[in-house]
């Protein structure tokens, strides 16, 4: 009878371990998906800008004296 | 010594016999090697590979946003060349108005041309410290209605002339090209009758970090 509980305990234990692996694994799997490092400056040439010249301004000076 | 561990084996296989005779504990047996079987795979051979894996989806990921951002990048600095194109014989009315260096020597004609346009008679043009290279005044801060991190030639005029003739001169100065505002007035009259006047004023120049 001894026996049979000192089993049942060594695979709670095992199988708990295993879950708290597989845990463990999944979480570094997704931190390695997420913290990718980007080549330094890259982050520089992404900023993102208006193309549009506002041309009211050159009208404005346009009809001013020189 | 050599007989301890025999005996110690004989011992082990006999239990494993006598385990694999009782089907509950060979199933025990057989459930306690398949976990730590997958634990010790699962450490060492699937931790390793999927994180490997997950690194290089996650880079791939990022250079497509990489790649599509640098693609709308273009697409905006392309149409932004085609506005400069369109626009590119007017860009001088910028130069003409902040211009990079404090060009003073024109500034002054300007302002005395126009000082003679109005007809005002001018008897003294002072000008700050004129901005030559290693001597330039510091920028304009906020508060003042010339364009932010600009410098400034500050300027008095001082002069005889009538009341509507200083209004042209001042309405001649705010609308020049070359940013110019009056930020003093002083008016007062003469011995003889007549009125006189002391203005003063800010020019602005150096473009060079200024968004319009």
């Amino acid at each position: 009878m001894k026996k049979s509980n000192l089993g049942k305990e060594l695979v709670l234990l095992l199988a708990t371990t295993l879950l708290t692996m597989a845990s463990w694994v999944g979480f570094e799997i997704y931190r390695a998906y997420t913290n990718t490092d980007l080549p330094p400056g890259v982050e520089q040439h992404l900023e993102s800008f208006d193309p549009i010249l506002k041309t009211e301004v050159l009208s404005t000076l346009e009809q001013m004296t020189p | 010594m050599a007989l301890d561990y025999k005996n110690s084996l004989n011992r082990y296989r006999r239990y494993l016999q006598t385990v694999q005779a009782r089907p509950l504990w060979s199933a025990s047996l057989w459930t306690v090697f398949s976990l730590a079987l997958m634990i010790i795979l699962l450490v060492f051979a699937f931790r390793p590979t999927l994180v490997t894996i997950s690194t290089l989806v996650g880079k791939i990921q990022s250079y497509k946003e990489i790649d599509a951002k640098l693609d709308q990048k273009i697409m905006a600095v392309q149409r932004a060349s085609e506005e400069l194109q369109k626009n590119e014989n007017r860009l001088s009315l910028i130069e003409e108005a902040l211009p990079e260096t404090a060009q003073w020597e024109g500034w002054s004609k300007t302002i005395l041309g126009k000082a003679s346009e109005s007809g005002v008679t001018i008897n003294l043009l002072t000008v700050e410290k004129i901005p030559l290279p290693g001597n330039v005044p510091p920028p304009v801060k906020k508060d003042l209605l010339l364009p932010e991190n600009s410098q400034r030639l500050v300027f008095t005029l001082k002069g005889t002339a009538q009341y509507d003739q200083i209004r042209l001169l001042i309405t001649k100065l705010e609308s020049l090209r070359r940013v110019t505002m009056v930020t003093n007035l002083t008016i007062g009259k003469t011995k003889e009758g007549g009125l006189y006047f002391e203005l003063e004023g800010q020019s602005a120049f150096g473009w060079k970090e200024i968004n319009i």
